[in-house]
């Protein structure tokens, strides 16, 4: 345990010096602070409309303030937070000679795995929740917005599932930085990964679906419509960042029912679905997320445990 | 009457102004020549306007008669009545007062009246009266007759003051209706008249007199002579009245007539129920796919039975709610009747609230409740999860125990 | 108590796929004494190493140092034992005594006390003036008793060092050399060397091992193997000479 804590003191020390995390954490809390403050700005300003929404603190994450909003731009760019956490953290040692030096010390040798993977996690939480603090802060006192415990514990669940959205791609460059010697091949294969996974996939899906399910123009049915949607939802969640943001916009916004962007309903279904406009409770909001959050978690663990395997069972003389 | 005779009495009064008018304007020579001419020259004469009158019953009357000089010389003239038709009182008049002479002026005229007054009952018939005239010497004279014949229209055929018609004198409905008669209200009266109206019915009804298509109450009516004018009466009965029949008594009373009709109500008792869940709760929550119960209860809270009462919802399409039992044939009165209603969400609805309207119909009377179903999802896949992550750190921890210690 | 070998192996073997690393290989080493591997490069001299550390699992054989498994006490061995390895590494954005203090942190020792070790293993390797300046900015030589001043914060019994004088100039190699004979001396410290440098092993070495190829084809003193190979028993010789006398007869 030694090791472990004293392998996480270290990274974490690094990270928090490191001037390409303070650099990218400076951006990311800056683009989300003016994304928050527009929001809230806007939002200040239709007060009185908002007095029927209930939420309007969680209003200040999922409303666009310029041209996205807070939980969009972390479901973009957070991922680079990861890569940049971990694409290097062992490769470097073991080019430095460093990591022979470590693991001759008396600790265990996953300790240093498991304390670059937690010092990882903890930055992510600290920094995430630092901004969610900070956003928070203003809401109160520029906005007025006071958040209620709902409110509060929905923003917690946000976090967490953001901090594992993070995770995951603090595992997999982590994991890069095992299989490849090289910085830069590692380096480049997660931004590569990143980019496939969160911009081709959901491109390549809708490809597929309207191949395997065109929608022809003249014979437009609702079943042919929802066959292709379906497909394309279905293979879009093959990216974290869909998984990921169909997740977070639901736990954020109590009034949305689904995670799915297109759903079919019958005329009556949806006359009384919407005769009482009742936001969902959290808990079913959250049963409703569930396979998304298990399927995300479950995706950052078994990475992490990739990592640890190939670690583990690599040798370490270079 | 009065007025026609007093109409006589001013004619009178006009003839004997015209008459001094004339007299005093014709020159004085004139007249002393005249007189010269043929002072010897005398005559008196008396005559009624009109030698017979018909009257349809007894009643005053003033008729006029005319005294006439026409001679050249002043004359005084005593007139006495010399047959006075029995039953009758007659005087001669004028102005206001009775008198038994006059003088008329050479080759003038003098008007006075003959007032007639029945005394007592004056049967059908004709009735004679004679007046003569003489001059003071009593050399010139002059007589008439009058008769006046009473038609005699027998008081049994003398129309009422008010007329009340309706067409549909007895109404039938249920018990909390409202029953609304027609009545047509026509004055026989020969002049204007108020009409009160008033009801008696059954203690705490509720009678209200109306305009027909008019939204005002009323409680009395203005007639103009032989007007007719529809009146609505609106009966709103006790609620909790027996069903039976009630009789409802409408009088038109004015100072001078009376009217009463009687109209008339069937009570058929209240078609009335009541309806809701057994717990008073009106959200239900339900996971989609999965049946869910609740009890529904309907009572008959009118007076009269509720036969084939059904059962119907309004709900998503693909949605399933079933009752059980799916109908009652009849509820009777304050009876209660539990059915049991399964509402099983479609496998793909949204979670959240939905609206479910379960409405109960018997005939007119029907009872909607709306019901808040809050569907739910179910958390077998929240435990599948939460096995799938248990899964996976079970493997860390495994890994961690066969490679961790190296 | 007899005098107990620090380091034993029975036949360990290392296979890496169809090549194998280490064959059959069987040695001793006692406390106290200098042992130095020979070889050239690939006879898998740092494998054996590794597998003394359990940093990498033979593939059969056992052996024990201190007394211990190193394939399933590991730690255990690692706490007693100081490694030096070849080209090891500093952290370039810590200053030596950050470097040295996260070493000490890693191997346990309790904070109160870690700066006074961490003094001491500096004064025994001479760098206590130099100890402000940037890793960047050592030489080798100081680099190397960089290194060594880590490996003994922990106090180690055994100490293998992994080509120790592999790119000094040969002043700086003496001086480690004589750092690590009186090391050897004054603390009874146990050494295992693994190196090319035959004339600066020679001065230290109570005994050598000659790898080839994953065996060790000699093992003893120097003096006994003068005498096996070159038949020398004045103590006349040079280490150069038996190595190259065995290389020739294999």
């Amino acid at each position: 345990m030694t090791g472990l804590c004293a392998i996480f003191r270290k990274e974490l020390s690094d990270h928090f010096s490191s001037y390409r995390f303070v650099i990218l954490f400076a951006l990311i809390a800056m683009v989300s602070f003016i994304t928050s403050y527009m929001a809230g700005m806007q939002l200040s300003d239709n007060l009185e409309a908002l007095s029927k929404t209930r939420f309007p603190y969680l209003m200040l994450f999922s409303t666009p303030g310029a041209v996205f909003s807070m939980v969009q731009f972390v479901a973009f760019f957070g991922p680079l937070i990861g890569l940049v956490l971990g694409f290097d953290s062992i490769n470097r040692e073991r080019a430095h000679g460093t990591l022979i030096k470590i693991v001759s010390q008396p600790i265990f040798r996953d300790a240093v795995i498991n304390g670059k993977f937690l010092a990882g996690v903890v930055t992510i939480l600290v920094m995430l929740v630092a901004i969610v603090m900070v956003i928070t802060g203003f809401g109160l006192s520029i906005v007025g917005i006071v958040p209620t415990f709902e409110e509060i514990w929905r923003i917690a669940v946000y976090l967490i599932m953001s901090v594992f959205y993070i995770s995951l791609w603090l595992g997999v460059s982590i994991l890069f930085s095992i299989a490849f010697r090289s910085i830069a091949t590692s380096a480049l294969a997660s931004v590569a990964l990143w980019i496939f996974l969160s911009f081709f996939v959901t491109l390549g899906a809708e490809a597929v679906a309207d191949s395997i399910a065109p929608i022809e123009k003249q014979d437009v049915q609702a079943e042919t419509i929802m066959r292709n949607v379906r497909i394309k939802e279905g293979l879009s969640l093959l990216s974290p960042m869909v998984l990921y943001s169909e997740a977070t916009t639901t736990i954020i916004d109590p009034m949305r029912k689904t995670t799915g962007t297109m759903l079919f309903m019958t005329p009556l279904e949806q006359i009384l679905s919407s005769r009482f406009q009742n936001p969902l409770s959290l808990s079913q909001s959250l049963i409703v997320v569930f396979p998304h959050v298990t399927a995300l978690i479950a995706l950052t663990l078994i990475c992490f445990a990739v990592s640890y395997i190939l670690f583990m069972l690599q040798e370490i003389r270079s | 009457m009065i007025l026609k005779g007093s109409i006589w009495r001013i004619r009178a009064a006009l003839m004997l102004f015209i008459a001094l008018l004339v007299s005093t304007a014709v020159p004085l020579s004139l007249r002393a020549d005249e007189a010269k001419k043929d002072n010897s020259i005398r005559g008196i004469f008396v005559a009624p306007e009109y030698t017979g009158v018909v009257i349809p019953r007894a009643q005053e009357l003033s008729l006029d008669l005319t005294v006439k000089n026409k001679g050249k010389q002043d004359e005084l003239v005593n007139l006495v009545l010399t047959e006075v038709a029995t039953g009758w009182k007659a005087r001669l008049k004028t102005y206001g007062f009775g008198i038994t002479g006059t003088y008329v002026e050479p080759e003038k005229s003098k008007s006075i009246t003959l007032h007639l007054e029945p005394e007592g009952e004056i049967a059908a018939g004709q009735y004679n009266f004679a007046i003569a005239a003489a001059s003071l010497d009593g050399s010139q004279k002059s007589a008439c007759r009058i008769t006046v014949i009473v038609e005699g229209i027998s008081e049994e055929a003398k129309p009422k003051g008010v007329n009340i018609a309706t067409s549909y004198p007895v109404l039938s409905g249920p018990t909390d209706g409202k029953f609304e008669f027609s009545l047509e209200v026509e004055s026989k009266l020969d002049k204007e008249g108020i009409f009160n109206l008033a009801a008696q019915a059954p203690e705490r009804w509720e009678i209200n007199f109306k305009p027909a298509y008019d939204e005002k109450l009323i409680s009395s009516l203005r007639l103009k002579p032989n007007q007719s004018q529809t009146v609505a009466v609106e009966v709103k009965p006790y609620p909790l009245a027996k069903p039976g029949e009630y009789a409802i008594g409408i009088k038109v009373n004015s100072p001078e007539a009376k009217g009463e009709a009687e109209l008339k109500v069937i009570l058929k008792g209240i078609q009335k129920m009541d309806a809701g869940t057994v717990n008073g709760l009106l959200s239900l929550p339900a996971v989609r796919g999965r049946e869910s119960n609740i009890s529904f209860y309907i009572k008959n809270t009118g007076s009269s039975p509720l036969t084939n009462v059904q059962l119907f919802s309004l709900k998503p399409e693909n949605w399933k709610v079933s009752f059980d039992p799916e109908r009652i044939d009849v509820l009777n009165t304050e009876e209660i009747k539990q059915i049991e209603v399964v509402i099983t969400p479609a496998e793909n609805a949204l979670v959240g609230d939905y609206s479910v309207g379960l409405s109960v119909e018997s005939g007119r009377v029907s009872k909607t409740v709306e019901l808040r179903v809050t569907v739910q999802a179910s958390t077998l896949w929240g435990w599948v999860g939460i096995g799938v992550i248990l899964l996976v750190l079970a493997g860390l921890v495994a890994l961690f125990i066969g490679l961790g210690r190296r | 108590m007899e005098p107990a070998a620090i380091i034993e192996t029975i036949n360990i073997t290392k296979k890496y796929g169809s090549q194998t690393a280490v064959r059959d290989l069987s040695f001793q080493v006692e406390e106290g004494e200098v042992f130095s591997f020979l070889g050239p490069n690939g006879a898998g001299k740092t494998t054996t190493i590794l597998m003394l550390l359990g940093l990498t699992t033979p593939s059969s054989g056992a052996a024990t140092v201190c007394g211990l498994d190193p394939v399933r006490n590991s730690r255990d061995v690692k706490r007693l034992v100081g490694y030096l390895p070849e080209n090891m590494g500093f952290y370039s954005d810590l200053t030596p005594l950050q470097g040295l203090d996260y070493i000490a942190e890693l191997n346990g020792i309790p904070a109160d006390v870690r700066s006074e070790r961490i003094r001491r293993s500096l004064e025994t390797v001479g760098l206590t003036e130099q100890i402000r300046k940037k890793v960047g900015a050592f030489s080798r030589g100081m680099r190397q008793r960089l290194g060594i001043a880590e490996v003994l914060i922990k106090e180690p019994r055994l100490m293998i060092l992994d080509e120790p004088t592999l790119g000094l100039d040969p002043e700086g190699a003496a001086q480690l050399i004589e750092l690590i004979r009186s090391l050897n001396k004054e603390r009874r410290m146990t050494v295992l060397i693994s190196s090319h440098d035959l004339t600066q092993v020679q001065k230290i070495s109570h005994r050598v091992g000659i790898m080839l190829k994953g065996s060790m084809i000699a093992a003893g003193s120097m003096a006994s193997l003068a005498k096996e190979s070159l038949g020398i028993e004045d103590g006349r010789f040079s280490l150069e000479d038996i190595y190259m006398k065995y290389f020739k007869e294999v």
